[in-house]
């Protein structure tokens, strides 16, 4: 594995050095992506941001132990998706999407909207947003983790088949369907 | 590292779909997460750069403590030496079987003027030794009874100097033979 300067697992090493700064680099360069996987699957923002929390506390601690044997992001995303696994198993999911409700997302949406955009702009944004999140919603989780894993986590296939402990078939299997039922789902936009 | 494979669906335009849909999703981790997780990550490295000084600062410790260990050690071996070349020439003497061997001249103090003889004593040659054994038996019974325990230490040392000398003058006169 080719590891520049700037690289995620150079970063690595230089925050298991000692060097703060490093760790803010990465993690504003995945930031989003994990929170989105973790957002998406748990359905719960509240859970989200705990996860997101205990998932980057783990890559602080076990920073002194990481060997960019694997690509970092590989790694990330296995803490994330074990994280993930365990508070699920221990509260399964407390408020679905459905359970939120259009009003909570939309006051939110409200909160973190743009406000240079245009109302009707906003308004097509949030649209399309909100049609993507019960899109995702809909997917059996497998799909819908093997999905994230990829898009999100830019992941091969045989990396999701390992975080997630499945065989390469099955894994490629679980990502035909979600995208063919996202497709579905998801039309209107194209 | 792993290549991904290609899909079976031709460059997917959904992959496309949900990514444009993604970026108008303002949802973001609240600003709380960012700033514990940014806390607590300065915390680690802060931690982790104390231990790496601590363990710095440490190694010339256990370095000075090896220091100080050599010679001690060297002293205690010189001095055990010293010992033993004061100790070995009383040996020397009795360790014939007709001489009864009392333990009190061992750890008894030893007379300051005691080792000074020594080099004399070795001096015979080997005819005048073949010679001489009753002398010597003479001798080595004549110190080891001045230097009873019962005896004070004074008078032992006034004796073993008369014996000494006594030894001393026989030893010439056999040399001169």
């Amino acid at each position: 594995m080719t590891v520049t300067a700037d690289s995620d697992e150079a970063l690595m090493a230089r925050y298991a050095r000692g060097e703060a700064a490093a760790f803010e680099l990465l993690y504003r360069r995945h930031e989003l992506r994990i929170w989105r996987y973790l957002e998406r699957n748990v359905g719960n923002w509240a859970t989200a941001d705990e996860l997101m929390q205990e998932v980057w506390f783990a890559v602080a601690r076990d920073s002194a132990r990481y060997e960019p044997a694997a690509r970092f992001t590989t790694w990330l995303f296995t803490i994330a998706h074990n994280r993930m696994i365990d508070a699920i198993r221990v509260n399964r999911r407390q408020t679905s999407l459905d359970a939120l409700g259009y009003e909570s997302q939309a006051v939110r949406q409200q909160l973190t909207a743009d406000p240079r955009t245009g109302p009707l702009a906003a308004a097509v944004a949030q649209d399309q947003a909100k049609a993507l999140k019960q899109a995702m919603e809909e997917l059996p989780p497998e799909q819908r983790e093997a999905f994230l894993l990829q898009v999100e986590g830019d992941l091969s296939v045989e990396e999701i088949a390992t975080i997630t402990q499945s065989s390469f078939e099955t894994t490629k299997s679980r990502l035909r369907y979600a995208r063919a039922k996202l497709r579905e789902l998801l039309k209107e936009f194209a | 590292m792993n290549d991904v494979p290609p899909r079976d669906d031709p460059a997917d335009d959904i992959d496309d779909r949900y990514r444009r849909a993604s970026a108008l999703d303002t949802s973001r981790p609240s600003e709380f997460v960012r700033r514990a997780v940014l806390d607590h990550a300065t915390r680690v490295a802060e931690e982790r750069a104390t231990n790496s000084d601590s363990v710095k600062h440490s190694r010339p410790r256990t370095r000075s403590y090896r220091g100080w260990r050599r010679p001690a050690i060297v002293g205690t071996l010189a001095a055990a030496a010293l010992a033993g070349l004061l100790i070995t020439p009383q040996f020397l003497d009795s360790p014939l079987p007709s001489a009864p061997v009392p333990p009190a001249p061992v750890s008894a103090p030893a007379p300051a003027p005691a080792p000074a003889p020594a080099p004399t004593r070795t001096a015979p040659a080997p005819r005048a030794r073949a010679q001489s054994q009753p002398q010597i038996q003479m001798h080595v019974q004549a110190l080891t009874q001045t230097q009873t325990p019962a005896q004070s230490q004074a008078s032992s040392v006034a004796v073993r100097k008369e014996t000494d000398r006594s030894f001393v003058d026989w030893v010439d006169k056999e040399i001169q033979v």
